[in-house]
């Protein structure tokens, strides 16, 4: 009998892992110092299946001073560098004590990257370098029993070091630039004005911010241009049905007044009908970066919360591993079992009805992941999902089911009127076969204008004809889910840290809102960045790491290579960088200093027009709001805020009484608008 | 010297930052445009430009500096814009 020691990546897999591999299905389950570990009987083996809390180690400085450029480096326990995440240190413990007396060494943490650092880490710094000869590697898309069995059996004879190497070539090269570029900021601007503001770019966000200020100039520089459309209705079989002028848009007011003038109230010909039918193909199953813009599209969720449910459904088993690129599910997923477990849920109906079919392939995308195959629902049946889980989940399934059904197939049709040698068209258009759409239901887009009869040669009479003055729109800001298609189409990040890099650009203060707004810090920092280091915000150079960085999990070039070449890429932009470091520090500590004063600054006062800012009064330290007129005295004009929460500016008056309305943010509430003036009538209701 | 619209620093010899040089570049341009279109002399489309809701708010930050500009400079409404180089000579 050996002891045998498996090495998850989250407490919830440990669990899912040790009751599959339990010849019972009941694991013994223990607890050392506080973490939960199971004893498992397989094949007279006894198996200790223990989790991390993903990563227990971290790239940190090794010794010196809070400064730059620093290249020395080494990996240590997460708790040691920032001790914000104390608990791991623990796990450290309890698996070191765990792995005293084992002959053999599992990594079943998620197969990826990430995972199988996290297990290298572990094995390689708390059970010691002889570990790394004993372990093994088991490989699974789902945590589902068959899964996890069918992993078992075919385990690697080795750990998976090309992706090992990758995961830490990455983790290295993250680290050296994110710290050296960060400290090179902050410390700019802690010698140009004394005070102290973590800022932070990384190897990805540089270019993703530098996306965001692009399309925020184009915005901010936009001039519309006018066009005028011709808006007309015509009478139909007693309906009233929108027309449109088949010359499109018209660049000239004077050629619009004319075909106004000449076909207002005349009766037109209806010339030709035609009709024609459209196929539908179903939609390509879904990856991660699919998931997370469709869930955008349909429920709103930002790109990190769909993965942080997605996730959560993997570790309950429901779904496949999300983080993938894959748009493909290889034969060996066997899609039958999958809607079989679907028939036991309220997808019974639609199951049944694809079960019934000879032949059942989905409909693939181009894009593949050597790793996983597409998100797909695992047909375990789930219990008591709720809440936003239940409508990512919803969605997952019912996107699956698409991909297996057929062609829909709609039907258009097209009447031309002409109208005093004018023409306009009628459109309309209908689904006859709905095909994939009743299972994607209710994600499907759908726009339904049915006509009534149409017939060659009838009289059509216009009810209404008029030239519109319209004007060309700017180019629309980045969402959360379009500038992760962005990030994607550039080929930077990885689909694992997109979402957490859009998360960041927010913490820090670089860009606020949903469409995202790039913020005077935020064009400060690209600024500055454009100016000194230009390299930074390039794609190429971030696009160039990451294709070595492939190609190291590919066996193509060696980690230590590709690190050293960062190392040689950042010394000259931080030897300028040092150089410039007083001019730079000027330039965002004066940005930051715009975005306070803009924070700050709440409407105009109504006594006297100045501007009304946030103060905090001297002794008392609470915030209230004042005219700055009352430095020199000129004006007296102050208001109680709430002590509570975010205060913002809305650029709205009151009706009532002429003061700023402001809007109050606070956590887990919807914010809410009031008059600054406490006194105002519009509250006497309230009070 | 400061942009005469913000706290950048102002391209040399231009009274604007680069971005809101570049939002009075794209104006001059439009210009051109809504003459084609239709007939309108330069204040009117500057009042236009700077009531319109998807006008950039660096390029209506510019147009309604240009009109008061205009305004003061031209009582008599002169269909043409300034020049930029006699702008500046009268600035
Ligand atoms: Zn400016």
């Amino acid at each position: 009998m050996s002891r045998i020691l498996v090495i998850c990546e989250k407490p919830r897999a440990a669990q899912r892992i040790a009751e599959a591999l339990d010849e019972g299905g009941k694991p013994l389950k223990r607890r050392m110092m506080g973490v939960t570990y199971y004893i498992a009987r397989r094949a007279g083996d006894e198996l200790v299946i223990v989790s991390a809390l993903g990563h227990l180690y971290t790239v940190a400085q090794r010794g010196g001073r809070w400064t730059y450029p620093i290249f020395n480096f080494t990996w240590v326990p997460v708790h040691e560098a920032d001790r914000r995440a104390g608990k791991r240190g623990v796990f450290i413990e309890a698996i070191k004590r765990l792995s005293r007396d084992v002959e053999g060494y599992v990594s079943a943490c998620d197969y990826d990257i990430e995972g199988s650092l996290i297990a290298y880490n572990i094995l390689r710094y708390t059970c010691g370098e002889s570990s790394l000869k004993a372990a093994r590697r088991m490989r699974f898309s789902a945590l589902t029993r068959r899964d996890i069995l069918r992993a078992w059996e075919n385990m690697s004879g080795t750990l998976d070091f090309p992706l090992i190497e990758a995961g830490r070539a990455r983790h290295e090269v993250d680290w050296l630039f994110g710290i050296n570029l960060s400290r090179a900021l902050t410390l700019s601007v802690k010698r140009a004005s004394g005070f102290y503001r973590t800022l932070s770019i990384g190897r990805v966000q540089g270019p993703t911010l530098s996306f965001i200020r692009d399309r925020e100039v184009e915005v901010r520089t936009f001039v519309p241009r006018p066009y005028w459309v011709i808006e007309a209705e015509a009478e139909i079989g007693g309906r009233r049905l929108k027309v449109e002028y088949a010359g499109g848009r018209i660049e000239r007011e004077a050629e619009a007044l004319e075909i106004e003038r000449r076909c207002r109230g005349k009766v037109g010909l209806l010339k030709a009908v035609s009709k024609s039918r459209q196929r539908i193909q179903p939609p390509t199953l879904f990856n991660l970066g699919d998931l997370q813009r469709e869930a955008y599209r349909v429920f709103r969720y930002s790109p990190s919360k769909t993965l942080r449910l997605a996730e959560s459904l993997y570790l309950d088993a429901y779904i496949s591993y999300p983080r993938t690129s894959s748009q493909k599910l290889p034969p060996t997923i066997d899609v039958r079992e999958i809607l079989s477990g679907l028939r036991e849920t309220a997808y019974g109906p639609l199951a049944e009805e694809l079960l019934s079919r000879k032949t059942l392939r989905p409909r693939e995308g181009r894009m593949d992941d050597p790793a996983h195959p597409a998100i797909h629902p695992t047909g375990v049946a789930p219990k008591g999902l709720k809440g936003a889980g239940a409508r990512i989940y919803d969605l997952i399934c019912r996107r699956f089911m698409a991909s297996l059904g057929e062609e829909a197939v709609r039907e258009r049709v097209k009447a031309e009127i002409d109208v005093e040698g004018y023409l306009f068209h009628l459109k309309g258009g209908r689904v006859i076969e709905a095909g994939w759409m009743r299972f994607y239901r209710p994600y499907v887009r759908e726009k339904e204008v049915e006509l009534p009869s149409l017939e060659e040669g009838m009289p059509i009479r216009l009810l209404k004809v008029k030239a519109v003055r319209r004007f060309t729109k700017p180019p629309s800001r980045y969402n959360q889910s379009s500038l992760l298609k962005r990030m994607e189409e550039a080929e930077i990040g990885t689909k694992a840290t997109r979402a957490e890099i859009l998360d960041t650009l927010y913490r820090r203060g670089y860009v606020e809102g949903d469409p995202m707004r790039i913020t005077d810090l935020g064009f400060a920092i690209v600024e500055t960045l454009s100016h000194y280091c230009p390299e930074i915000l390039s794609v190429e150079m971030t696009r160039s790491l990451e294709r070595k960085l492939q190609a190291i999990q590919l066996g193509e070039v060696e980690a230590d290579k590709v690190v050293e070449e960062a190392v040689e890429a950042l010394k000259p932009i931080l030897k300028r960088f040092k150089e410039r470091e007083m001019a730079i520090g000027m330039e965002i500590n004066r940005a930051i200093r715009g975005d306070i004063i803009r924070a700050n600054t709440l409407g105009s006062c109504p006594r006297c027009g100045r501007e009304l800012r946030i103060f905090r009064g001297r002794e008392s330290g609470k915030r209230f709001a004042g005219c700055v007129g009352y430095f020199d005295g000129s004006c007296t004009v102050t208001y109680p805020l709430p002590q509570r929460g975010r205060i913002e500016a809305t650029g709205k008056r009151c009706e009532v009484c002429g003061a700023p309305i402001i809007r109050v943010i606070r956590r887990g509430r919807r914010p809410w608008e009031l008059c600054i003036d406490p006194n105002c009538p519009s509250k006497g209701v309230r009070r | 010297m400061r942009c005469k619209l913000c706290w950048r620093d102002a391209v040399e010899g231009e009274d604007y930052c680069t971005y809101h040089l570049e939002a009075y570049r794209r104006i001059l341009e439009a210009y051109e445009d809504w003459r084609r279109a239709m007939d309108i002399g330069w204040e009117e489309f500057l009042r236009e430009v700077s009531e319109n809701p998807a006008t950039g708010e660096w390029a209506r930050e510019v147009a309604l500096r240009l009109l008061g500009e205009f305004r003061s400079l031209s009582p008599s409404g002169s269909p043409f814009p300034p020049s930029p180089r006699r702008r500046r000579g009268t600035s």
